[in-house]
């Protein structure tokens, strides 16, 4: 009995001391994270069978167990993936927001304001050197403003693949030793033993795991838990296989685990977090830069393209758009315009060049002609070449370059030829006839035309004969045509004669001028088809003075259109009662009548159309002669945005935040900056112009104007910023409240095991009494003895 | 609810995080006196505050570039009262010089005078303010009107405006170009001085400025008055056919329809020098000292040629009405009607309404200086030709003037109206953008208190502990 009575003293007083000891490492561990209180397992032991009863034999100690919910547990691991994604997000999205300086005037906001005051400053009083350099160099700014923004946004990108490549060494580190851990866990529990504290350290390296990237946890029979990101083993038993980071086909580091092809995803945890922003928002923010600055480059280039500069029209320009050479057969020639790899679209349209006699201030407008579709680069080139007085080349990089002969210049404005008569087929003081049809002519090879100037005996006949080689298609043959095939004519010259092409018309008339000048039209197989038939037979004579009508003003109108002039009867101007100049547009419509006639002043100003005027002076209009002339008005001149695509006279280079940059040549001389559209120092057309761009609704920024595109971009990182911080502060409060359910489950409270100190250190006192009253007993039956 | 010592720590670290963060926020807003200090902060709002601030930008551009025009309009208008002072000025003159009493030499100091006061109007119309030329169109850094050599006055600017931005798409000029003030062309065709009885041709002229053309008298056929004993002496004017008339009983003589003058007696001083004079002012002088007394009725007719400038001399043939001459010096065209011509003399012949006032007046400072001696009412027919240019040209300054005016006005107007747009946009910006001081220093209190409430009770509830309590 005794020997009973002793053994269950003992057993409890080990027992207490275990419960002592487990009271002391929970104290102890009171304030390590994540540590699960841990309690000691107290059964009554075996009874023992004794004279057919049973008798107890004292307490056991089943084990020492933890207390801990597992799905608890899981959750936190969860939501701690959550936030470490939102809050590497948050970190880096407050330093973009950072970089953009809104509010306050100090981003890029408040350089495209400087940039428009400086065009302001600048059209009070355009001549001004100072305020000239003031606006270029606003200019400059708003172009560096972009690039720093764009190298900034590259930059963090850079900085997150570099953070993603160190993230990866620590989640091989961790996964490590969780596999070393998972080890040491199943062979203890193969022995039997409830690796209590092991399991906790291991939880908590999983959630140091869990706030780097996505991971899910699975936990087999023998203990070891089997740890997958995105669906790839990275631990499994006391194996790790390591994460890297290499790049992927774009040059963008990805991250890999060791023996799985392909990139990982990454969904959550810092790595998640950091992937996301760079993919996403990141380059969705670099996309709108882009696409704000590509827009206030062809915007802005758009209209400088069509202004002057300080210093007049061009001698040569040189593009600042390379064409490539696409199709790589080593001629860029051959390559369609609207692909040959410029940075802006070309549409279908036109634009015109005007050249400039520096001499007699002539001004001659032509018109290239560009379809999208059809329109090669030899096309334009050609169509440059066709142009007198300047040629069109591209250099080694293929960019365009236009240079003017000697005494011409050029320029690629609206502003009106002033003499539009230079030909003198509008009542010059040649002598003069025009037919009365317009091309194309059905001619044939061998048809005539004959005529007759003064001199010999009489007079000297001249007969020209034209030849099928001359035309494209003699049957179809243009007025420009018929034009060039007489002045090649070496008997059509000798006579003095030249022909003309006006409005799709054939004029013959004398070089010189005067009433000494006349020649006949005597005849011929072509006069008819010409639309001369009428006027064969006649004699025609030239004037003492010339009509030569000038035009002023500066168009106003948006359309582009041809004028034609033509007189209502013949006669002379100021004289003639009833006598008018019809002016009609290219669809054949009336827009305007003149009169010209007794009443009318010669030389005095008339208003034209959409702020031009016309004057004429005396002279003689003949309809029945054909007097005809034309004038070209240019609403847009470059309808086919060709300028802009090609950097010609544009403002910016480049076409992205990038590569954003006032060109070169304006800010080392920013006289070159083109603010009139006439030529004149105090014209500041352009500028006003350049000013509308603040209002203008721009289609690349689906129809929001440049101010209003800006400040969406803000908008849009503000919403984001703050749906991250939100977002990062929910999740916070999920895992704090997590974090609370799991201590009040797993935590230790000093109090509580303070009381079951005091419950065991009683219950140790009074085993050890049991002990001592059972040795009391012994030695009283020993005294017997 | 079973609460560890970790959480109860937790729980008071969080309560002390949050109150602290709060505070944090409400100090920041105080400090900075701002609501939004980056985006995130109220990303409506930020942008709003963006596009408010575009368009305090717009509107303070604008009332710039207007304060820039009105100096510019105003020193253009100040100009123009000084040269409608200067035209009143010659005004007078030219009236004054008109007086019948006045004498040659004051009349040629007039003259003088109104030489002075063209210089002015050159360096008038040439004035300029922080060195742009006003009255040059958009050439404003050349001198819109260059003086020849010989005097002459030529605009070199263009007819072209400077406008400036007053609002979206909105623009105003702020100059008028000097031709449409100094040298607007109105043409009302020729008028002549009326000397010589020379018109308009059937065709139209053209040209500008004054023209002279010089008719002389070339042939004279004075008929049978010898007959009667009187002869021409000197030079006479007439041109073309005329009658002379002679009165025996009346003792009188008659040229044409000019007024019948006595045939003064042999002995007279007037007999070898008797002037006659048409109504038209074409005179014929005769000696009338060997008059037989006997009636006399007969044709003095006179044939001439004419010339423009220093031009060659063309035969006047009295059938032509529309003679060409042209002016190989100014390329000036005149078509005249020579049917009428009556008389010898310098016709002046004016373009109406395409006399800059610069020429103007250099023309009546010569009419005043009678360089070709010119009778006082020939001079008058001149003056008065050249008066009613001036009055043209003082009504052109008048009214560029009140252009002027008008847009002054406007301008004022447009940026006291955006100086109060002005003023409502960056008060709206304030209330989104700025912190409303009594809210936020609320705020801030009651984040205070809170704080120090989390504090007092956290300190009680973490000291305690079952220790203090086992001895």
């Amino acid at each position: 009995m005794s020997r009973i009575s002793l053994n269950t003293g003992l057993r409890a007083l080990l027992s207490a001391q275990f419960a002592l000891n487990t009271v002391g490492h929970n104290i102890a561990n009171a304030n390590t994270p994540g540590y699960s209180r841990q309690r000691v397992d107290l059964a009554s032991a075996n009874p023992i069978l004794q004279r057919g009863l049973m008798l107890g034999s004292g307490v056991d100690v089943r084990g020492i167990s933890r207390t801990i919910d597992q799905l608890l547990e899981r959750r936190i691991l969860g939501q701690i993936q959550v936030g470490g994604s939102l809050e590497a997000q948050l970190g880096t999205a407050q330093e973009i927001e950072g970089l953009f300086g809104e509010p306050g005037g100090f981003g890029l906001g408040g350089a495209i304001e400087s940039l428009f005051s400086g065009f302001n400053q600048l059209a009070g009083n355009p001549a001004d050197p100072i305020l000239r350099t003031a606006a270029t160099q606003a200019g400059v700014d708003l172009a560096s403003r972009f690039n720093q923004l764009d190298r900034s946004l590259s930059n963090l990108q850079g900085e997150v693949s570099k953070e993603l490549g160190i993230l990866s060494q620590q989640v091989n580190q961790i996964s490590r030793s969780v596999a070393h851990l998972n080890g040491e866990i199943s062979r203890s529990q193969a022995a039997g033993q409830e690796p209590n504290d092991l399991r906790d350290q291991r939880q908590e390296l999983l959630k140091e795991l869990a706030a780097l990237v996505d991971v899910t946890t699975q936990e087999d029979g023998n203990g070891s838990v089997r740890v997958l990101v995105g669906g790839n083993l990275l631990v499994n038993g006391e194996t790790s296989r390591n994460m890297s980071v290499a790049n992927d086909a774009a040059g963008t580091p990805q991250v890999t685990v060791e023996g799985v092809g392909g990139f990982v995803p990454l969904r959550g945890g810092r790595m998640g977090g950091l992937a996301s922003l760079r993919d996403g928002f990141a380059p969705g923010l670099v996309t709108s830069l882009d696409r704000l600055a590509k827009s206030l480059i062809l915007e802005t280039n758009r209209i400088h393209s069509q202004g002057i500069p300080a210093k007049g029209a061009f001698q040569s320009l040189l593009g600042t758009n390379a064409i490539q050479d696409v199709d790589g057969d080593g001629d860029r020639g051959d390559e369609l315009l609207a692909k040959s790899g410029l940075p802006f679209d070309i549409s279908t349209g036109a634009f015109y060049v005007n050249v400039l006699d520096s001499q007699s201030g002539g001004l001659a407008k032509h018109r290239i002609e560009l379809d999208a579709d059809k329109s090669t680069v030899q096309d334009l080139l050609d169509a440059f070449d066709a142009i007198p007085n300047i040629t069109g080349s591209l250099d080694a990089f293929g960019r365009l370059q236009v240079v003017a002969d000697a005494g011409y210049g050029f320029d690629f404005s609206n502003r009106v030829d002033p003499m539009p008569d230079a030909k003198g087929t509008f009542g010059s003081g040649k002598a003069s006839v025009g037919g009365s049809l317009q091309g194309p002519f059905s001619l044939s090879d061998g048809d005539t035309l004959a005529l007759a100037v003064p001199g010999g005996p009489g007079s000297t006949a001249v007969s020209v004969a034209f030849q099928a080689g001359q035309f494209l298609d003699p049957s179809k043959a243009t007025a420009d045509e018929v034009a060039l095939a007489l002045n090649s004519d070496s008997g059509f010259q000798s006579a003095g004669l030249v022909a003309q092409a006006v409005d799709g018309r054939v004029f013959l008339q004398t070089a010189g001028s005067g009433t000494g000048e006349s020649f006949a039209l005597t005849g011929g197989t072509a006069a008819a088809a010409l639309g001369l038939g009428g006027q064969v037979g006649q004699t025609f004579v030239g004037a003492l003075s010339a009509i030569g009508p000038e035009v002023g003003g500066a168009y106003t109108g948006s359309t582009t259109d041809q004028l034609t002039f033509v007189p209502s009867g013949d006669g002379t101007i100021g004289t003639t009662p009833g006598l008018s100049v019809d002016v009609f547009n290219s669809k054949g419509e009336l827009v305007k009548t003149l009169l010209v006639g007794e009443g009318y002043q010669p030389g005095e100003t008339l208003d034209l159309v959409d702020g031009l005027t016309v004057k004429f002076h005396l002279g003689e209009l003949s309809a029945s002669q054909g007097d005809r002339m034309t004038l070209d008005v240019v609403g847009d001149s470059d309808t086919a945005d060709a300028l802009v695509a090609l950097g010609l006279n544009g403002l910016f280079t480049g076409s992205d935040a990038g590569s954003i940059a006032l060109r070169k040549d304006i800010e080392l001389d920013p006289s070159l900056l083109a603010t009139s559209s006439s030529g004149a120092e105090g014209d500041n057309r352009i500028l006003l112009a350049l000013m509308g761009i603040d209002d203008l609704r721009v289609q690349e920024l689906g129809g929001a104007t440049i101010g209003e595109a800006y400040s969406g971009l803000i908008g849009g990182v503000g919403f984001e910023v703050a749906a991250l911080r939100d977002g990062v502060e929910a999740s916070a409060k999920v895992r704090d409240s997590l974090e609370l359910r799991r201590e009040s489950i797993s935590g230790v409270n000093v109090d509580e095991e303070l009381v079951d100190m005091v419950r065991f250190e009683q219950a140790f006192a009074g085993a050890s009494r049991l002990i001592q009253i059972v040795n009391q007993l012994h030695d009283e039956l020993l005294r017997i003895i | 609810m079973r609460v560890s010592t970790e959480s109860a720590y937790r729980r008071v670290l969080i309560g002390l995080r949050t109150n602290f963060s709060g505070l944090v926020r409400a100090q920041e807003q105080v400090a900075s006196g701002l609501r939004i200090l980056r985006p995130s902060d109220d990303p409506t709002g930020t942008s709003r505050v963006l596009s408010l601030e575009r368009q305090l930008a717009d509107s303070n551009r604008i009332r710039s570039a207007i304060a820039g025009g009105l100096t510019f309009v105003d020193a253009a208008a100040a100009a123009l009262e000084e040269g409608s002072k200067l035209i009143a000025e010659v005004r007078s003159l030219v009236l004054q010089s008109m007086n019948g009493t006045i004498t040659e030499q004051d009349r040629a100091a007039i003259g003088q005078q109104i030489s002075l006061l063209r210089t002015q109007m050159i360096e008038l119309a040439n004035q300029r303010t922080a060195d742009r030329y006003l009255f040059g169109g958009t050439k404003t850094t050349t001198p819109p009107w260059s003086v020849g050599a010989d005097g002459s006055v030529q605009y070199e600017g263009d007819a072209s405006t400077q406008d400036i931005r007053i609002g979206s798409g909105v623009t105003i000029p702020i100059n008028v170009s000097g031709d449409q003030i100094f040298a607007r062309v109105q043409p009302a065709g020729l008028t002549f001085a009326g000397l010589t009885g020379l018109a308009a041709g059937s065709t139209a002229s053209e040209g500008s400025g004054t023209v002279l053309i010089e008719v002389r008298q070339d042939t004279l056929d004075v008929g049978a008055l010898g007959s009667v004993g009187i002869s021409v002496v000197g030079d006479s004017t007439i041109l073309g056919s005329h009658d002379v008339v002679v009165d025996a009983a009346a003792g009188t003589i008659q040229l044409g329809d000019g007024p019948a003058v006595a045939i003064p007696g042999a002995g007279s001083d007037l007999a070898s020098g008797l002037t006659l004079q048409t109504a038209s002012g074409a005179t014929l002088t005769v000696d009338v000292t060997g008059f037989t007394g006997v009636d006399y009725s007969g044709a003095v007719s006179a044939t001439g040629s004419l010339r423009i400038g220093s031009g060659a001399f063309v035969p006047i043939d009295p059938t032509e009405t529309d003679l060409r001459l042209e002016d190989p010096a100014t390329g000036n065209i005149l078509h005249l009607d020579l049917s009428a011509v009556n008389r010898a003399g310098s016709e002046m012949v004016q373009y109406t309404g395409q006399i800059d006032i610069f020429q103007l007046l250099e023309g009546i400072a010569g009419d005043l200086a009678n360089g070709e001696g010119l009778n006082q009412s020939d001079l008058l027919g001149r003056l008065d030709l050249r008066l009613s240019e001036l009055d043209r040209h003082h009504g052109n300054l008048l009214s560029s003037l009140g252009v002027l005016g008008a847009r002054s006005a406007r301008m004022s107007n447009t940026s006291s109206r955006f100086e109060s747009v002005g003023l409502q946009v960056s008060s709206l910006i304030s209330g989104q953008r700025d912190a409303d001081y009594t809210e936020v220093v609320l705020d801030m209190q009651r984040a205070e208190s809170t704080l120090q409430l989390a504090q007092a009770t956290g300190v009680r509830l973490i000291q305690r502990s079952l220790l203090d309590f086992l001895r």
